[in-house]
């Protein structure tokens, strides 16, 4: 697991200044996904489409099938619940008295780890779009490393503004020592 | 072509193994890559808890069958008029 009291390569005095996941916003899509998924059987049951409900009536085969199939269904919502679970536990951006690290999970089987050190920060920004993210105060920040490599993006997370002059403090105080 | 009704829970077996193995996946991830302490630890025990919650609603409707059945084109084609 990951300890936030000993990072890997931690450097003498480093100390966590930042550590952050997505916006709770998330979660909440992820159950709302669930909550449609759910939906579903509901939906068919009452139009007429599930085995039961009209036509197969009787049907002992028909019933051990939906009854059987819905069981796997929520089988199949429990995977999908706990795959978005773990790819929104498993996305994480520390930022320290010495550098940032990028911890990003794609699903299950890939993920993206990547370091920059403060000194190497040119540009910082946070961005903000639409309605919800405006009144839930969350969005993304940007940080840029000189040179061409790939911008940093901290995707949806609380606070975007508060953590960008959090960012901004730290590498300036990075470049004073 | 007769068979007994317990033939279909072959596939439902395949599901719930592979429902496990997936549950697997997501522990051994959050155990090698989750932050340390109590949040993360709560996380896998509530998959395992929703996997048992899944597992235990799977056998009531289970225990309620008669598997040893037997089911032919008669049960299986029942809305078509014979």
């Amino acid at each position: 697991m990951l300890s936030l009291k000993k990072l890997p390569n931690q450097r003498p005095g480093e100390t966590v200044e930042l550590f952050l996941r997505r916006h709770w916003i998330d979660l909440v899509k992820i159950f709302l996904l669930d909550l449609g998924l759910c939906l579903v059987p509901i939906a068919l049951y009452v139009s007429g489409f599930w085995p039961g409900s009209s036509g197969l009536n009787g049907s002992v085969f028909w019933d051990t099938v939906a009854s059987l199939g819905l069981s796997g269904y929520l089988m199949f919502i429990l995977v999908i619940t706990m795959t978005e679970l773990t790819d929104y536990w498993l996305d994480t951006w520390i930022v320290t008295s010495e550098r940032i690290i990028n911890i990003e999970q794609h699903g299950l089987f890939k993920r993206t780890v990547s370091e920059l050190p403060l000194d190497q920060v040119q540009d910082v920004t946070s961005e903000t779009h639409g309605f919800l993210e405006t009144f839930l105060t969350y969005g993304d920040v940007y940080i840029q490393s000189a040179g061409e490599r790939q911008r940093f993006q901290f995707k949806n997370i609380d606070n975007q503004d508060a953590v960008k002059e959090k960012i901004i403090g730290l590498v300036q105080q990075c470049k004073a020592r | 072509m007769e068979f007994p009704l317990s033939v279909l829970l072959l596939p439902y077996a395949l599901v719930v193994a592979l429902g496990g193995l997936m549950l697997f996946f997501n522990l051994y991830h959050l155990a090698k890559f989750g932050l340390e302490g109590g949040k993360t630890l709560s996380l896998m025990c509530a998959y395992v808890l929703g996997f048992l919650l899944c597992l235990a609603v799977s056998f009531e409707v289970i225990l309620l069958g008669d598997w040893s059945r037997v089911v032919g084109p008669s049960d299986i084609f029942s809305f078509v008029a014979f």
